[in-house]
């Protein structure tokens, strides 16, 4: 089915490739970012920013475009690029922004107010490296993509939602395992 | 963690109304509990990272190369790419005596624009390899013509730039357990094949055959745009490429053979890879 997407090619057809992005399809995701590469990323490029940043925000806009249409509560009033393209604006906006006030304010101590965050994230995601794929897997479509159980047993083939379900416990129970061992409580009280 | 559920639902805010005031004004009182739920909203947090970053590696296989878009013409695909310097010709074939061409390797920088790259494989694929360019096969204008945006609404944008993807991570992906051995080292070359094309028999809709070398095709193929890939490596593959499908050419092959596309997406990607050049 996903191969046919990339078939059509130019003649995508967009409510079809939406309707999939909606139900989790990552191949449809992909037909879009291609599709939308160059024109998504010469907005960034034409203004002030480099084709790495350029790929960066139009990677970051998809991916907030994904997480929206896979909660259910967007309802396209344009046509799909138009939405992705004011994402990107937006998200660029903000960038140029930071940017700006980085170089500004460089000595002002107020940016750093909580300079462990970073330090904590990257051992969580340490401890996300230790579970096993079909743990990672279930726990990010869980909380990221919001998917039902009955969508996460389809996807990764459990019997049922009841697998689905337990294994979701079981991970996210390995995981606090795991990061709170790194841990003592007190840690996370600023 | 008894509260366990309590927690997860008011991190991931399905806790609500008289039940999320409740837990707040607990929350409020229990030093212990405010420590959980920071603790899993951080987790939470985490989980989400993790998979952005999946989804955006999953988006940086995915090739993005301006000449494999459709809409474009023959010549615009032609002209994008001389302009990478790496292989075949297109319709081109026709008005040049390739026999008589001077094979002076020319060695061609490749063009991969990159910031720092994210993946370990890089410096094996980015590093410059020699790639044999055949000068006769340089007609059409280096210069790459971009698709137009697909949207009106957008500002005009002036000047574009030459398609500046990285093929690095779409490369890093690749699998040796390829069935045609495309390796990275080898020389891709401008394909010197001779090829005629034969619209005339109505038994060979699709097919083609090696005749003295020379490639013939069967079908209606003036109209639609052809490639030819030539892969020079521990052995020497000539590939077709037609209305965005792949075709495998064997070259001993003397009598005429219908067309079968290649289903094997590895090769698929890697002859894309070559062909985006």
């Amino acid at each position: 089915m996903a191969l046919r997407v990339f078939k059509l090619g130019s003649q995508l057809n967009e409510t079809e490739v939406f309707d999939r992005i909606c139900k989790g399809d990552e191949k449809a995701l992909e037909v879009v970012y291609k599709k939308y590469y160059r024109m998504m990323t010469k907005l960034v490029i034409t203004n002030s920013g480099t084709e790495e940043e350029a790929r960066d925000v139009y990677q970051d806009a998809l991916v907030v475009f994904w997480q929206k249409a896979r909660s259910g509560n967007l309802v396209l009033t344009s046509k799909m690029s138009t939405y992705i393209y004011s994402i990107c604006q937006n998200l660029w906006r903000k960038e140029l922004d930071r940017k700006k006030r980085l170089s500004n304010e460089e000595k002002d101590s107020a940016e750093s107010i909580d300079m462990d965050k970073p330090e904590r994230e990257k051992i969580i995601a340490q401890c996300m490296e230790q579970l096993g794929e079909t743990c990672r897997k279930v726990l990010m479509y869980y909380y990221f993509d919001e998917m039902s159980m009955q969508e996460i047993a389809d996807k990764l083939g459990f019997a049922n939602t009841d697998t689905a379900k337990t294994k979701k416990y079981k991970c996210k129970q390995k995981l606090d395992e795991l990061v709170k061992a790194q841990y003592t409580e007190q840690d996370f009280l600023d | 963690m008894e509260n366990f559920e309590l927690i997860e639902e008011y991190v991931t805010g399905r806790l609500q109304g008289q039940d999320k005031q409740a837990f707040e004004q607990q929350l409020q009182s229990n030093p212990s509990l405010q420590s959980d739920v920071l603790m899993q909203k951080q987790i939470i947090e985490s989980v989400k990272k993790a998979r952005i970053s999946e989804l955006k590696a999953m988006l940086n296989q995915v090739p993005v190369g301006g000449a494999m878009q459709a809409g474009l013409s023959a010549g615009q695909i032609a002209a994008g790419i001389v302009a990478t310097g790496v292989i075949v010709t297109s319709a081109l074939f026709y008005f040049k005596p390739w026999e008589k061409a001077a094979i002076e390797p020319i060695k061609v920088e490749q063009k991969v624009i990159d910031a720092p790259a994210k993946t370990e494989t890089s410096e094996a694929t980015t590093t410059e390899s020699a790639v044999e360019s055949n000068p006769a096969s340089t007609i059409a204008k280096p210069n790459i013509a971009p698709k137009k945006p697909a949207i009106k609404t957008v500002q005009p944008i002036a000047q574009p730039k030459i398609d500046v993807v990285d093929p690095t991570e779409e490369m890093s992906s690749s699998k040796a357990s390829e069935k045609v051995s495309v390796d990275k080292s080898q020389a891709v070359t401008t394909s010197r094949v001779a090829v005629e094309t034969n619209d005339s028999n109505k038994k060979y809709s699709f097919h083609y055959q090696f005749n003295n070398g020379k490639l013939i095709l069967y079908g209606a193929f003036d109209r639609g745009l052809y490639e030819i890939l030539e892969v020079n490596g521990d052995s020497h593959s000539i590939f077709l490429f037609y209305k965005d499908s792949y075709y495998l050419l064997n070259d001993k092959q003397t009598v005429v053979t219908p067309l079968a596309a290649i289903k094997d997406q590895q090769l698929i990607r890697k002859l894309k890879e070559y062909r985006g050049r």
